[in-house]
């Protein structure tokens, strides 16, 4: 599932993504069929720390250290990001489906709304959870 | 009355200038860049292949290009100032090579994939294309 949240409080552009598997950086690569090293392979490598290493993982965030605190996570999702029901529903229906889910503020421009979905799932492919 | 949420920006326009052995093409174009025609992203760099095509404002073929003729004279005089010393050393180069450059620039005010090649900022090379995307003003 990639979820376009639209505009949070600092203006960003934000998504939650799910994914049955997480993938490894060369994973990615060999994915979106770029070489290592070069502009395209730099631009996907960029994306993938941004993706991966660098947003909030939602459900190790929640059992890790709100699990005691809220006992659901459609819970930890409406109190911790005051997140609507039609939102919290969609991603708390793949949390067991899902080996991880991201809350991603992408750093390019081009990762919007209309063609930022796309291109995400076209680099993630198979794993983004259905 | 119109309010705008959000940050407000100017626009911006990017200098570039490519050198290339042959004319410029896509298979050479994707290879510089490192992404096969086959990429499930390979879309994003047809985009920018388009828009370099369509935005080289300058085009010097320098196997017929006259010798003598100083490289400034290829630019209107106002065009000068966007063309950096390392832009200016690769069309000395190119001029040398008999190459062919293509310069123009990206404008942010079009596509959100122009506007992010816009705001970026590099210099790569392979065995047949130069691209030159360092003149980012942003």
């Amino acid at each position: 599932m990639v979820l376009f949240l639209g505009r949070n409080e600092k203006q960003r552009e934000a998504f939650v993504i799910s994914l049955r598997r997480t993938v490894s950086e060369s994973v990615a690569l060999r994915r979106a069929k770029v070489q290592r090293g070069t502009y395209a392979g730099d631009l996907v490598s960029r994306f993938y720390d941004s993706l991966f290493r660098r947003s909030l993982e939602l459900k190790s965030d929640y059992v890790k250290y709100f699990a005691g605190e809220y006992s659901t996570f459609d819970t930890y999702l409406r109190r911790q990001f005051l997140w609507a029901p039609e939102v919290t529903n969609q991603v708390t229906a793949v949390f067991d489906r899902s080996q991880a889910i991201f809350y991603f503020e992408p750093t390019y421009s081009f990762i919007d709304e209309e063609y930022g979905q796309s291109f995400i799932e076209r680099v993630l492919g198979r794993n983004v959870t259905e | 009355m119109k309010i705008r949420s959000g940050f407000v920006t100017n626009s911006s326009s990017t200098s570039f200038l490519i050198i290339s052995k042959d004319d410029l093409n896509k298979s050479d174009f994707f290879k510089l860049m490192g992404v096969s025609a086959d990429s499930p992203i390979a879309d994003l760099f047809s985009q920018l292949y388009r828009d370099v095509l369509d935005s080289s404002s300058v085009k010097i073929d320098f196997r017929v290009a006259p010798k003598d003729m100083p490289i400034e004279r290829w630019f209107d005089r106002h065009r000068h100032g966007e063309l950096s010393p390392r832009m200016w050393e690769k069309l000395r180069e190119a001029r040398k090579r008999g190459l062919k450059a293509y310069f123009g620039s990206l404008d942010s005010e079009t596509s959100n994939i122009q506007t992010f090649f816009c705001t970026d900022s590099f210099e790569i090379e392979s065995d047949k294309v130069y691209f030159n995307g360092l003149e980012c003003v942003w």
